[in-house]
């Protein structure tokens, strides 16, 4: 049934999948040279994905040739008003559409080739764009827009940008109706996103078990990433007392409490250090990663309300308490408990020296303004990532 | 004070402890933390370089030089122990060091002079830096860093071209160099298969000649109608161009 959504031939993705995975297992030297010549005969896919800097000059250029089709369109047809401009975005929307199934993906066979995505995201912002006009104030069907579009990329494409956008749109959904409702239901949004996220991770859990396909890995990665990272933000005193206050308009002075805090006050402290424990427990590196990011979101927390008077003295507490958190993993691990281990067995694409060095070179960036940090961010984005976060790291 | 100082003794006894004799080839150290503790000794040597300047009021004096001795600190230890995020951090604090004592900028006081010639020093700069590591390839020491400094020379040539076209007088200059040199580039990365570069001289090509035709289109007090179509006429061109050569670049 999946198979029929998606937009790609399901066969030659696994093939393409198999090939890059056995190619990964050549690079660690686990697989000889002639394994790897019958494996690349025997998978080899009609699916074109080119290198990886190709992609991206390919997308840039074909983002901005796309996007500005609609320039001779309009020119051609002359001024025709509002929604004539909105019935014409949406025609190019769905050509670019119709293009890019039937010639990019049916005759090329093109797969993430950084012209199908540009492709994906102005089709589909024309069609946005065609559908809802300029008009903002009938709010719940932006979202719903959202929300569809980008499903429908997220599962024809296997498209890993929608799909975060996709639980983006859903979660300003889930917010919108909640606080419109108001009462108990906008006094119940934190536990409501907490359940949601949490069911949303054991079912993703569930649901990997059931349909093993590998093609669908990065899917399962991405959707339990933000649900583990949206079940602590919810949970976060910060979080909640920010957007109470905020969005919800609820009347706090400098140093009342919301309501429930010390339960919020756990939940900070405590949900890192459980996704730790579960992390080493269930062998999943995943969870372990997303544990230490979360903890040194919960030092900034606590730090922003039970200040130790220096900032200076607190960055270095905090950096410290992850080092040695690191340092205890590193010893548990130095041993193999259960199959894991702290050694790089095999090469992950996240490991390159070359990219490690260029990040490593920014944290230098001596001469650098600070920029003033926006205040209206919704959903919290850029709050935490900078000072704290990225020095400790 | 005290307290990094002595964390330095032990980073570098530990260090000591671990590293392999220096060598011209790749040299890879097979102790988990030594990658780790490497970068943590090299930037508490320069934390603790700038301490002591601030401690005994010798910014005002040392400001000139602060940034070439931290350069030099991290050029040691990325050559002496091979490490290229150390020779990436290097790079960067010696931009930081040119930036400073070239440009009329006073930093002790805080103030911005006029930074015109920014664009000339990053420029100059990018250059040496490729040089360089080309000299050093060529000569057999390190090679597997030549890539960083490539990287990083290119980088600052391109912005500091791009900057130039936007900001100079004589911006058209600045774009008729970028043209020349980012058609090279295309033309030695599409050969030799580096497509990082061939993505950054493409970009900047790109950039320059749009900017180019802008200025013609000034000169001649044409209709800036003309970019309706320019802009996706010519991606489109350069898109169908790139794929109907893409054996060249099918993976990785």
């Amino acid at each position: 049934m999946i198979n029929s959504l998606i937009a790609y031939d399901t066969a030659e993705l696994e093939k393409k999948k198999v090939l890059s995975e056995a190619e990964n297992l050549v690079k660690s030297k686990v697989l000889s040279g002639a394994q790897w010549l019958k494996i690349s005969e025997e998978f080899a896919s009609k699916l074109y994905t080119p290198s990886l800097f190709m992609r991206v000059l390919l997308f840039i250029f074909s983002l901005i040739g796309m996007s500005t089709l609609i320039g001779p369109v309009i020119a051609i047809i002359g001024n025709t008003g509002r929604w004539g401009f909105q019935i014409i975005s949406l025609f190019i929307g769905i050509s670019i559409v119709f293009f890019l199934e039937s010639v990019l993906i049916k005759r090329k066979g093109h797969f993430n080739s950084g012209i199908t995505e540009a492709a994906i995201y102005s089709g589909l912002s024309f069609i946005a764009f065609g559908l809802l006009g300029s008009n903002t104030d009938k709010v719940l069907f932006i979202q719903l827009t959202g929300f569809v579009l980008a499903a429908f990329a997220a599962i024809r494409y296997l498209n890993l940008t929608a799909l975060v956008l996709m639980i983006v749109f859903f979660c300003w959904l889930l917010f919108r109706i909640m606080s419109d409702m108001g009462g108990v239901a906008e006094a119940l949004i934190p536990f409501v996103f907490m359940s949601v996220f949490g069911i949303i991770y054991g079912y993703s859990i569930r649901l990997q078990k059931k349909y093993s396909k590998v093609i669908f890995e990065n899917q399962f990665v991405v959707i339990k990433s933000i649900s583990l990272i949206l079940f602590y933000l919810s949970g976060n005193y910060f979080v909640v007392r920010e957007l109470s206050i905020r969005l919800m308009g609820l009347n706090l002075s400098g140093a009342e409490d919301i309501p429930f805090a010390f339960f919020f006050y756990m939940l900070t402290g405590l949900v890192p250090f459980g996704y730790l424990y579960w992390g080493i427990r269930q062998k999943s590196v995943l969870l372990i990663r997303i544990s230490l990011l979360t903890i040194a979101l919960s030092a900034v927390t606590f730090k922003y309300y039970f200040s130790l008077g220096s900032p200076a003295l607190m960055i270095t507490l905090s950096g410290l308490i992850l080092i040695i958190l690191s340092l205890i993993s590193f010893k548990y691990l130095k041993q193999i408990r259960g199959g894991f281990t702290r050694d790089l067995l095999l090469n992950d694409k996240w490991h390159s020296p070359d990219l490690a060095s260029f990040i490593a070179s920014q944290t230098l960036g001596g001469n650098r303004i600070s920029e003033p940090v926006s205040e209206d961010t919704i959903f919290n984005g850029g709050r935490f990532g900078g000072g704290g976060a990225g020095e400790t790291w | 004070m005290a307290l990094i100082g002595v964390s330095i003794v032990a980073g570098f006894y530990f260090i000591s402890k671990y590293a392999l004799p220096y060598s011209d080839s790749e040299v890879s150290v097979n102790q988990v933390y030594f990658d780790y503790i490497l970068i943590l000794v090299s930037l508490l040597i320069i934390s603790l370089f700038a301490y002591v300047q601030v401690y005994f009021g010798l910014v005002e004096v040392m400001i000139n030089y602060t940034s070439w001795v931290s350069a030099g600190i991290l050029f040691f230890m990325a050559y002496r122990y091979d490490h290229k995020a150390l020779l990436s951090m290097g790079i960067t604090a010696m931009a930081a060091a040119v930036g400073i004592s070239i440009t009329p900028v006073d930093w002790v006081k805080g103030e911005w002079s006029a930074t015109s010639d920014l664009y000339v020093v990053t420029i100059l700069f990018g250059i040496v830096v490729l040089i360089a590591g080309q000299l050093l390839y060529r000569a057999g020491i390190k090679r597997h860093f030549r890539f960083t400094f490539q990287n990083f020379g290119l980088i600052l040539y391109f912005m500091g071209a791009l900057s130039a076209m936007f900001d100079s007088e004589i911006g058209y200059l600045y774009a008729g160099l970028t043209v020349v040199s980012a058609g090279f580039l295309s033309w030695y990365a599409w050969g030799k298969r580096v497509f990082l570069f061939f993505l950054y001289s493409s970009l900047a090509g790109y950039i320059a000649i749009t900017y180019l035709l802008f200025k013609l289109i000034d000169l001649i007090q044409g209709d800036y109608h003309f970019f309706t179509y320019y802009f996706p006429f010519t991606c489109i061109a350069y898109l169908v161009f790139l794929v109907n050569r893409k054996s060249h670049f099918a993976h990785d």
